[in-house]
């Protein structure tokens, strides 16, 4: 992966710090008990990104835990916090969805991590960059081990789709943050993806990442006619072909 | 000049004037939306049927999402149950389906017989959303028929939607049923949890190519009626029979199930039953209990269930 300070680059650097007090702004006065105020300006051309706040150790490719934006177009926030660490990040994906791999063009920050204190309001601005190269991000092909799963996804003619990810989770509420995530289907629908160990798994495909299923969504499950996803049991060193997922728009 | 002569005149002139009319351009469906949102009726007409086969899917859902809030368009989307194009007359379903449209039902009815309509897994839905019982006997047939799998699929789900009213069909037709939909039909049996039905599913028990399917739906069935033993599934030759039954006892809470458990985490052959073994040890007990790996070492299983 290269990310590269392009001559356009969108935000300036990072100017804050973590000391220093908002102007005008007597400590904790807007913020409730326990909570400090983050806030920052994020100027154009970040108008219409969103930051997102990881707690450390949590997966800064999942979901996070918050987000604020889209940021208006004069791109400041301004969040209460509860005290403790938390990772910053901003990212606006060309294509509109709030979640995803981010491709070349898009707009992304590197992490920052900040430390927040009760009753202390922190300044943060955050230097942003568009993506350069690495035109498609691809999870599954990155591993190198011998297990996993393949087959095609198409539609209810049978032809192949394309543009979807299979996303495999290991909890049958299939309602976490997905174990694996494939790369997009080709226009041969086929789809290959990598696991970095045996078990059971449950599995989709869908054109979204994150979150549940909605209306107008292309989603598919693995299952057999039940409310309950089925499982798809993978041994260690298997790669376990022709799991073929049928989608279809979200009714 | 005579009189026919300047009649020409005027009628040439009108030719041209028609002739050289600008087409409009055709409003996009985002336009079509925007105005429908103003409650522009002919708008909402043109946009039930502009969508189709080659309407990208971004475009079919907010052409989608908006018709299911509005009660405009409802004619045109009639006039679509039928449509030769599978994804328009998908659409009329499902929004009819949603918008209890008059008419839905026997439409749905038509459609999931049709073998030429590639998307009747959309009527199967529909009659499922619809939540009337004479839908019953529709889908028990469509799960019969077995094909598109898809449609069987979406049968048996619409069937579990339909609840009580179709446990009865299920479990006195359940012969009927042959290859996957046998397995849709006793899982979807389980997920019921209708004790008038329980014998159904233990029959199944008995034949090799149906237990993996009724061990899977008795623990899913759960406490109901009376008990049925199926420690014995435990050290069922089938590897994946054996998984099934880690899951069912554990769902169960079969205490006498945890010596075997217990055994079978730490010495089964297969990995995936070892795993399952703590999985179900763990329902059991009510902690968190481990296997043996493939290196001797003892590990949590991956992945919580229920």
């Amino acid at each position: 992966m290269r990310i590269k300070a392009a001559p356009l680059l969108l935000l300036l650097a990072i100017t804050v710090s973590g000391c220093d007090t908002a102007p005008g702004k007597p400590e904790g006065t807007n913020s409730s008990p326990g909570l400090s105020t983050v806030s920052g300006v994020a100027t154009k051309p970040a108008a219409g990104a969103t930051i997102y706040l990881y707690r450390p150790g949590e997966d800064l490719r999942g979901p996070p835990f918050t987000t604020i934006g889209p940021l208006g177009s004069d791109g400041s926030y301004s969040v209460d916090l509860p005290a403790g660490d938390y990772i910053f990040l901003v990212r606006q994906r060309e294509n509109g969805e709030d979640a995803g791999p981010l491709v070349e063009g898009d707009l992304k920050s590197d992490p920052h991590t900040l430390k927040v204190t009760p009753g202390q309001p922190v300044t943060l601005d955050l230097a942003a960059y568009i993506k350069e190269g690495n035109l498609k991000e691809n999870f599954g092909a990155k591993m190198t081990n011998d297990t996993g799963v393949s087959g095609v996804i198409h539609n209810a003619e049978g032809n192949p789709v394309e543009g979807v990810r299979v996303h495999a989770y290991d909890h049958v509420q299939m309602s976490e943050r997905p174990k694996y995530v494939s790369a997009r289907t080709g226009p041969d629908g086929r789809y290959d993806l990598g696991l970095t160990g045996g078990g059971t798994y449950y599995i989709c495909a869908r054109d979204k990442y994150g979150g549940p299923p909605k209306v107008g969504d292309l989603y598919g499950r693995y299952d057999k006619g039940t409310v309950e996803p089925s499982s798809v049991i993978i041994k260690k060193g298997e790669k376990k072909k022709d799991v073929d997922i049928t989608v279809h728009m979200v009714w | 000049m005579n009189f026919r002569r300047l009649l020409c005149i005027p009628v040439t002139c009108l030719v041209l004037v028609t002739g050289c009319e600008v087409p409009q351009p055709q409003l996009s469906i985002g336009e079509l939306v925007a105005r429908g949102q103003e409650g522009d009726a002919a708008a909402v007409v043109e946009l039930v049927e502009r969508v189709d086969s080659n309407t990208p899917l971004a475009q079919r859902a907010e052409a989608y999402k908006f018709l299911l809030t509005t009660r405009l368009g409802e004619e045109a989307i009639r006039k679509n149950f039928e449509d030769p194009d599978p994804v328009r007359r998908e659409q009329a379903l499902t929004v009819g389906a949603a918008r209890k449209v008059p008419g839905i039902f026997d439409a749905a009815v038509k459609a999931i017989a049709d073998a030429n309509f590639s998307r009747s897994n959309a009527a199967a839905w529909t009659l499922g959303e619809l939540g009337d019982v004479r839908a019953v006997p529709i889908l028990f047939s469509a799960l019969v028929r077995g094909a598109p799998d898809l449609t069987a699929r979406e049968a048996a789900r619409s069937l579990g939607r339909l609840g009580d009213n179709s446990a009865h069909i299920l479990s006195t037709r359940m012969g009927e049923l042959k290859g996957a939909s046998l397995g849709y039909g006793l899982r979807v049996l389980g997920e019921l949890r209708v004790e008038g039905t329980k014998q159904t599913l233990v029959t199944a028990l008995e034949d090799p190519a149906t237990r993996l399917d009724a061990v899977w739906a008795l623990g899913t069935m759960g406490k109901v009626g009376v008990p049925v033993d199926l420690t014995q599934y435990l050290d069922d030759p089938d590897w994946l029979v054996r998984v099934e039954a880690c899951r069912a006892v554990g769902l169960l809470s079969d205490k006498s199930a945890e010596p075997l458990l217990d055994r079978l985490r730490r010495e089964d052959p297969d990995l995936s039953v070892r795993e399952w073994a703590a999985r179900g040890m763990a329902l059991v007990t009510g902690e968190q209990e481990s296997y043996l790996d493939e290196n001797g070492e003892w590990k949590t299983p991956k992945g919580l269930y229920h």
